[in-house]
Parts: C-alpha cells; sequence; structure tokens
C-alpha cells in the first residue's frame, strides 16, 4: 500500500503562561492509502492536535510532516491545503452565503480544478451523498446536520484528493446519519483507495476502522 | 473572488445597502466639491484672461509720495518715463508686442471743439486760468494720444470705441502726420478722411498740420460725466502717431509704456525678468499687472477653491475612516468565514482582495451614480457659498498721474493699454463675476474615481491586516488544553 503521509519525530507544545504544556513528544507514525485510521484518545491527548499538523494549519515545533514522501513545508502549506488534503470538521464550516452546491464549486474553484462543466459534477457528487438538486440548491442554514455534513464530505470528496482529514465528523449527528457518514468513509477508503484518518471520542466509530492509533503520552501508538 | 464577493454582496443585503449609502454621500461630496474647485479655477482664469495680458510701466507714486520731503513740490520729485528706459522691456521674453504713449493737450485755431454741458457754465476766464494741481498750466481744448500702435488700445478692442471710416494709426505710421478723430468732432467740423486741421502746442510754441486718415465713433465712455473742460471730453480726443505727440506737446518723456504679454500667466514671469535684466530703479518705477484689480476680483473665488479642496479632503478621510470602521467590524463576523476558505488552501491575499472587490463594486455603482446627482449637490452648495460674493462694479480711484513735459505743459493720462479717465475719481468697470459653471470636467471625473479607489483601498487595509494575523488553527479547531 502506498504511504500517503508521514509523522516524523513530531514536537508540538503550547505556552500556558509560564508552563510548558508537551502535547505531542518526538512521535512517529505512518499512513498508508485505501485504510481509515481512528485517531483516538483522553480528552486533550492531542488528537486534533495530530489532525491540525497533518492538515498544514499549524507547524510542528520539531519533526517533519511527509506527504507522498516530501515535507509538506516544502510543498507549501497553502499549495497543500489547495491541491493535496481535504479537512471534515465537526461543525461542517461551510459558507454561510453559499448554498450546497455553491460550497462544494467554491472548493474547486480553490483547487483550481479544471473540468467542463463544474456545477454539474459538484450537484452529481451531492446526489451520490443523497442530496438532490432541490436540497444542492437550497440554502445551506436550512439543512439538516446532517446533510450539511454531507455537503462537507461532497467538498472534501469533489476535489479528488488522496488524504481527507476528518475531525469528530459524527459529533453533532443521531446515530442513523452517524452510521451513514461512516459508511461513506469507509467506502471512500476501500473503494476510491483514499487515506481516510478520523478523530473520534467514540469507541463504536473507531472499532469500524482499519487502524486505531491511541495517544498516550504524547506518542502515537497504533493499537490494532 | 469576484464571484465569491458577488454572493458575499447579494446575501448580506442589510451590510451592502449601508455601505452604498455611505459611498453614495461619500461620492457626491467629493464630486461636489471637485466641480467647485475646477469652476473656481476657471472663473479665476477667465477673469485674468479678461483683465488682459497687459503690462504697464508707470511711476510709482507710493513711493514717490513717501520718499518725498515736506515741501516739495510734486514736479520736483516726479521722474518721468523715457523710451530709452522703456525700451528696455519691449525685447523681453513673453512680450507680444507694445505701445508707447504721449498725452496731452492741444489748441486749434481752425477746429470747434464739442463744447461740454458743464464747461459751458465755467465762468469767463476760469478755463483758461484753470492750473492743474502738478503743473500749474493751462489746458487745450482737446486732447492728443500719441501712440506706438493705436491696434492694441483698450477701448478700440473692447468695443468702446468703433472705427467707422479710414484706419488705425500703426507703427508703420510713424512719423507721419496723421489723425483719428471721433466722428462727433468731424461732423461738426464738416472734415472726412483726407481733411486737414492744423493744431498748436498750448503755449503756441509749436503749430502742426494733421491729415484725418480715421475717423470713429464712440460706442459707449465712462468719461462721459463729469466733465468740467472740453480736453476731458473723449469726442474732442486727437490720435496722432507718437513722434508728432512729442512734437506739439513739446514732450520727449512717455505718458505710458505697456507690454502686452503672449500669456496673462506670464505677467509675473515678466516682472521678475524686467527685475532681473534692466536698469531701471524699481523703487521710482513698477509694473502694474491689473494686480489689485484681479486680487479683488477672485478672492472669493480663492476663497471657494480653498474650501472646496478643504472639504474633499475632510470628506476623503472621514468616509475612508467610517468605511474603514464598518468593515473592520463586519470582519470580525466573518472570521470564521475566513478560516474557513484559508483551510481550503485559499490564500490570505486573495481573501483580502475579495474583501476589496466587494467594496470596490459598491464604490463603483456609487461613483456611477454621483455623476448625476452631484452635479445638483454642487449647484445648491456654489450658490450658497456665493451669495455674499461681489457681483457689482468695481469703483476705483485713479490717482492724478500728470507728468510735466519740458515746457510745463500738462500731459494728462487718458488712453493707456489700462489705465483709463482723467485726474479725477472714475468709474471703472471690473469684469463681472458671473455664476459658476460647475460642470463635470473629465479630470474631475479622473479625480473622483482615483479618491474612490483611494477610499476602497484604505478602507480595506486595516481589516486586511487583521486577516494577515489570523491562524487558522484558532479559528477553526478547539483549543486542546
Amino acid at each position: 500500500m502506498e504511504e500517503i503521509l508521514r509523522f516524523e519525530d513530531l514536537d508540538y507544545y503550547y505556552q500556558d503562561g509560564n508552563q510548558q504544556v508537551e502535547i505531542l513528544k518526538k512521535t512517529s507514525q505512518s499512513f498508508e492509502a485505501g485504510k481509515i485510521y481512528a485517531i483516538v484518545g483522553a480528552s486533550g491527548s492531542g488528537k486534533t492536535t495530530s489532525l491540525v499538523l497533518a492538515g498544514g494549519l499549524d507547524q510542528p515545533k520539531a519533526g517533519k510532516v511527509y506527504f507522498k514522501g516530501k515535507d509538506i513545508q516544502e510543498i507549501g502549506l497553502t499549495h497543500y491545503r489547495q491541491q493535496d488534503i481535504s479537512i471534515v470538521f465537526q461543525s461542517y464550516n461551510l459558507i454561510y452565503y453559499m448554498n450546497a452546491y455553491q460550497n462544494v464549486l467554491n472548493a474547486l474553484n480553490i483547487s483550481k480544478v479544471k473540468m467542463q462543466n463544474k456545477r454539474a459534477y459538484a450537484l452529481q457528487v451531492l446526489n451520490s451523498l443523497g442530496l438532490d438538486a432541490s436540497l444542492s440548491t437550497r440554502d445551506i442554514r436550512k439543512l439538516s446536520g446532517g446533510q450539511q455534513q454531507r455537503v462537507a464530505i461532497a467538498r472534501a470528496i469533489a476535489r479528488d484528493v488522496d488524504l481527507i482529514l476528518a475531525d469528530e465528523p459524527t459529533g453533532n449527528l443521531d446515530s442513523k446519519t452517524v452510521k451513514e457518514i461512516i459508511r461513506l468513509f469507509i467506502d471512500l477508503a476501500h473503494e476510491r483507495n483514499k487515506c481516510i484518518i478520523l478523530v473520534t471520542h467514540s469507541q463504536e466509530i473507531a472499532k469500524k476502522c482499519d487502524v486505531i492509533i491511541r495517544i498516550h503520552e504524547g506518542k502515537l501508538i497504533p493499537v490494532n | 473572488m469576484l464571484w465569491r464577493a458577488m454572493l458575499s454582496l447579494k446575501k448580506n443585503k442589510g451590510k451592502t445597502a449601508l455601505l452604498f449609502v455611505i459611498m453614495l454621500v461619500v461620492a457626491n461630496l467629493v464630486i461636489s466639491g471637485l466641480s467647485i474647485q475646477s469652476a473656481s479655477e476657471k472663473s479665476m482664469k477667465q477673469i485674468r484672461e479678461s483683465l488682459g495680458s497687459d503690462v504697464t510701466l508707470s511711476v510709482n507714486m507710493m513711493n514717490i509720495m513717501q520718499n518725498r520731503q515736506k515741501g516739495e513740490a510734486m514736479n520736483q520729485v516726479m521722474s518721468p518715463i523715457t523710451e530709452e528706459m522703456a525700451d528696455q522691456l519691449k525685447d523681453l521674453n513673453y512680450v507680444a508686442s507694445y505701445n508707447y504713449s504721449i498725452s496731452g493737450s492741444v489748441n486749434s485755431e481752425g477746429l470747434t471743439a464739442i463744447e461740454t454741458q458743464t464747461n459751458t457754465q465755467v465762468p469767463n476766464g476760469m478755463k483758461e486760468e484753470f492750473k492743474d494741481g502738478a503743473t500749474q498750466t493751462t489746458l487745450g481744448d482737446f486732447s492728443v494720444s500719441g501712440n506706438t500702435t493705436m491696434q492694441n488700445l483698450e477701448s478700440f478692442v473692447d468695443g468702446s470705441y468703433e472705427l467707422t471710416e479710414g484706419k488705425l494709426l500703426s507703427e508703420a505710421d510713424e512719423g507721419s502726420s496723421y489723425v483719428v478723430m471721433s466722428k462727433t468732432l468731424a461732423d461738426e467740423n464738416d472734415l472726412s478722411i483726407g481733411s486737414k486741421i492744423t493744431v498748436s502746442s498750448v503755449d503756441g510754441s509749436t503749430t502742426t498740420e494733421l491729415e484725418v486718415v480715421g475717423i470713429f465713433t464712440i460706442n459707449s465712455s465712462n468719461s462721459m460725466g463729469n466733465m468740467m473742460f472740453n480736453q476731458q471730453n473723449p469726442m474732442n480726443m486727437l490720435y496722432v502717431s507718437l513722434g508728432t505727440a512729442k512734437a506739439i506737446t513739446n514732450s520727449e518723456h512717455l505718458t505710458s509704456a505697456v507690454y502686452y504679454l503672449d500669456d496673462p500667466e506670464h505677467k509675473e514671469a515678466f516682472k521678475q525678468e524686467a527685475e532681473a535684466k534692466t536698469t531701471i530703479d524699481w523703487e521710482t518705477y513698477s509694473l502694474d499687472a491689473n494686480d489689485q484689480m484681479y486680487e479683488r476680483n477672485i478672492s472669493t473665488l480663492e476663497n471657494m477653491e480653498s474650501f472646496a479642496m478643504i472639504f474633499v479632503v475632510v470628506v476623503v478621510i472621514a468616509g475612508g475612516s467610517i468605511l474603514c470602521l464598518i468593515l473592520i467590524l463586519t470582519i470580525k463576523n466573518r472570521t470564521y468565514e475566513i478560516g474557513v476558505l484559508v483551510s481550503l488552501g485559499e490564500t490570505k491575499l486573495n481573501i483580502i482582495i475579495q474583501q476589496f472587490i466587494e467594496i470596490a463594486v459598491i464604490g463603483i455603482v456609487a461613483f456611477t451614480l454621483s455623476l448625476g446627482s452631484g452635479k445638483l449637490i454642487a449647484n445648491v452648495i456654489s450658490g450658497m457659498l456665493e451669495s455674499g460674493a461681489s457681483n457689482s462694479n468695481v469703483t476705483m480711484q485713479m490717482p492724478q498721474m500728470g507728468m510735466e513735459s519740458q515746457n510745463g505743459s500738462s500731459q494728462m493720462p487718458n488712453e493707456r493699454g489700462g489705465q483709463k479717465g482723467n485726474a479725477f475719481e472714475n468709474a471703472f468697470t471690473a469684469p463681472q463675476n458671473s455664476e459658476l459653471d460647475v460642470s463635470l470636467t473629465a479630470p474631475d471625473v479622473l479625480k473622483l474615481a482615483g479618491l474612490t479607489t483611494l477610499i476602497c483601498t484604505a478602507a480595506t487595509l486595516l481589516p486586511a491586516l487583521y486577516i494577515l494575523r489570523l491562524s487558522p488553527r484558532e479559528i477553526l479547531v478547539r483549543k486542546e488544553g
């Protein structure tokens, strides 16, 4: 399996007054295409920090993050986020003055995807996630939580990137929708050969993933 | 970015409307200020041009009076203008043409003067005994004006006098014994083109025969009233060449030397060059460019121009500041949106450009609308400003400029390129300030476009700094603690 992402000796801490709070301590981990990973751990253990560093939203204090063997600092963090990864957040993080398909279209435009009919493609992606044309053109704020999360996932997968990061993507959803969303992620990993990294508190969701990684005392430790 | 900007404007109708109203008000006020400024500049230029491009070499009476010792008579301290002195200026830069003149009075045995109404009421003998204050000499019945050329004489240029037969004297007629007279005088004496008259100096020492080559009518004259003596009556004016005037007035000195410049704008430059390149004593003499008249007429316009300039600056600063504050307040509400865009890989620069586009689109619409409404406001404001401005004739007291000739005859200035009238109070019609023309000019439109762009840029600047400092992690992710 192709290695998509690698953490190498990552260190991360933040300053809390005079005290330095260590989050990650010289930890390394590799992530492969075609698999879905769950990062679990106690509250404050560094789960979200791992995702933030993987997404280039922040920089480690020491160590490097490699994407397909290349240091993401060398790729350029903006370019990396634009072309190589997609992030799905717990609170969906959609742009409120755009409707569903416009949110997807916006992501395609930012990625500078060259395509004949982007609008039709965006609607097709949304439709594949259960959002028909009438929902796709509706004001975002008038969609349910589950529908908004589907739009966020549609935005993530429309760009056809190899790495998708998801921070508690089912945190605000009902159990039925949770199952549907997780099924979507698993299908993306297994059928489309994406590398999916989920941060989750839920043991149930973690068990459905291919690899469970626990963060303990600043280290990423694969459990299975 | 443009697409996102338009979506944002469309969705946030309230904010868009607020920004639009502010921009519209700012644009209207700015264009009003610019229009008034342009109109004031244009009017000042028109006044300058209407006052003419002529500069007169004359005696600096103020300095002479100040320097005169107690008991000294005027004729002891007055300094004449010589042709040699005047020639130093005629070849300087900016001089398009010039005219020297000698004024005086003459008598004529065969010529009957046109009597003034008041003149007939002067007691017998008083006319003969009248002595002007400066020269203590008698006056003749006719005034004579000798000129290098009559082409630029103000009375003929402004249409007060109109040549009806023959020609005006020019440089080619120098040394000739030609005369140009009024039609009334010609008719009174049955004279026509080719007729000959004989004139003599007031002391009778010199007699000259002159041939009539031109006849003019007087359409209007400022000196028709207040005439005590015949020679003050413009109908009794005889125009001759400079050399002839010298001979019959027995004077080698000029009454005035007037220089006509190529452009009214060059008056100051000409004066400076004159001071630098000639040996003329500028304490005793001066170059008069109608500055007093100009300053008096343009003071209101200058005030308006300054007011308009300050007005524009204040409006731009105030308007830009208000817009900036509104954008800073609204940008805080868009922090989340910025974080999302950054997480999608959008650059912060593009996000700032989007902010600029949003305000610029509003600015363009406001700018376009203000091109129509701005003129209306400009007219209202300029009307309010002009309500105290002078719009009437300006009355000036002309100082007595009598110059003593060698035989003591008085030479009264009557036809200048600039100074009019006699030694007494004279009404001088200044160019009237007509209503300001606050039409929109192309430079005003360009200035408004530039200022609109400046306001939009300045209003985006502070919010831009805020955007640059944002950390996407802090926006989007729960803090680990």
